[in-house]
């Protein structure tokens, strides 16, 4: 049995060998020349033959293309705090997702950032403190609400578990935790392991 | 001995290897030296591009759901789109009485000429010779602007003009009344053009 799951571990690392950081290479480099579109399929291929990262670097290349709901997703697939750069196109994910609180937990992280990053991050960090600022309206955690329950709808999970939970954040910020329950219901009929505490 | 030499050889090496992973400058160690090789190029690849303003990240907060500058924006432009429809369907309609008055007119029933005639007014909506087919020409046109006086050869058209005419699209419809029933337009609530709406200088003043 162990024998078995060593091969499986050596036969996954062979696959994810040269042909796949090929790929990452091709991919990165063309990410750097403002090819996103080739620098998606790159990373997208790498992916498919295991590689680990490239997940995270679809994601990079999703953000550059404006692709935000489809960043989140790519992102999804890694947990944020490993490395800095990849949180910093995490947040913008985030962020041009609306998803307020989930970019405000990948910049939290980028505090000791160079000083351009830590620049942007504060820029957007201060953009987010605005729009979080005012108690949110019900419209708004309704819109949230709606959201995950259309993207679930879609077979979307990952997207749908992060507007949830970017709604009962806010709901739960009301008086009254508007929509918190409702939000709560989809996201343990769905994820039961995940509540609305998740780092993701 | 022997053994003692070799445990010595053994700390040494260990030592030296421990050295030598405390010095390591990659950030993540990597099972495969390629992908350390594309790790690199793509940190600096993401670098490099951080600098490059990314579309979504420009745009300022905002919480979606609540009544903001873009649906302000949206309804604006239904409205306008609104009255565009309301002002294509008044030319059409305008096209159409015009090109009906200027078949009464060639058939002589009318008093639109001998008013066109008369008055200055006339002159100006119609035209310079201010005939009704001039009248209905300019409908044809297509604009707006205090001219559906034109609707009614003559003088209908004069009255329009200068009454309705002011009110844009609206007001101009009351020339369609006739010569003797001033525009009775109120006001397009999203102008459409500027109307001056006066008897001679209104933009569709013909030569």
């Amino acid at each position: 049995m162990i024998a078995r799951a060593a091969l499986a571990v050596a036969a996954l690392a062979i696959s994810a060998g040269p042909a796949a950081g090929e790929h990452l290479l091709a991919g990165a480099r063309a990410f750097r020349d403002d090819k996103f579109d080739a620098a998606l399929v790159e990373f997208r291929v790498a992916e498919k033959l295991g590689a680990p990262e490239a997940g995270a670097y679809a994601g990079a290349a999703l953000v550059k293309l404006g692709r935000a709901e489809e960043a989140v997703e790519a992102f999804a697939s890694s947990a944020p705090g490993d490395d800095d750069l990849l949180d910093w196109y995490r947040a913008v994910a985030c962020y041009d997702a609306k998803l307020y609180g989930c970019a405000e937990r990948a910049l939290a992280g980028l505090d000791r950032a160079g000083p351009k990053v830590a620049a942007e991050v504060a820029r957007l960090r201060g953009e987010i403190a605005r729009v979080l600022s005012p108690q949110p309206a019900p419209a708004s955690v309704d819109w949230y609400l709606a959201r995950c329950e259309a993207r679930y709808g879609e077979g979307r999970a990952a997207l749908g578990a992060a507007y949830c939970r970017e709604a009962a954040e806010l709901g739960g910020r009301r008086p009254d935790r508007h929509g918190v329950a409702r939000a709560n219901a989809v996201l343990v009929r769905f994820e039961p392991a995940s509540l609305p505490g998740s780092k993701r | 001995m022997k053994t003692h030499v070799f445990y010595a050889g053994a700390a040494a090496a260990l030592l030296l290897s421990g050295s030598a992973r405390a010095e390591d400058p990659q950030p993540m160690q990597h099972p495969q030296p390629d992908h350390a090789a594309a790790h690199a190029a793509m940190h600096e690849a993401m670098q490099h591009q951080m600098t490059a303003p990314t579309a979504g990240a420009q745009m300022p907060a905002e919480m979606p759901g609540m009544p903001d500058r873009a649906s302000a924006t949206a309804t604006r432009g239904e409205h306008a789109a609104q009255a565009q429809q309301h002002a294509a369907a008044a030319r059409e309609l305008a096209t159409k009485r015009g090109a009906q008055d200027a078949a009464m007119a060639r058939g002589g029933n009318m008093h639109g000429a001998t008013a066109g005639a008369a008055g200055h007014t006339g002159s100006g909506m119609m035209g310079e010779t201010g005939t009704s087919q001039q009248g209905a020409g300019m409908m044809r046109t297509g604009d707006m602007h205090g001219g559906s006086g034109g609707m009614m050869p003559g003088g209908g058209g004069m009255m329009g003009g200068q009454s309705g005419g002011a009110g844009g699209t609206t007001g101009g419809s009351g020339g369609m009344m006739g010569g003797t029933t001033p525009g009775t337009g109120t006001p397009a609530s999203t102008p459409m053009a500027p109307s001056t709406g006066g008897p001679t200088s209104g933009p569709m003043m013909g030569k």
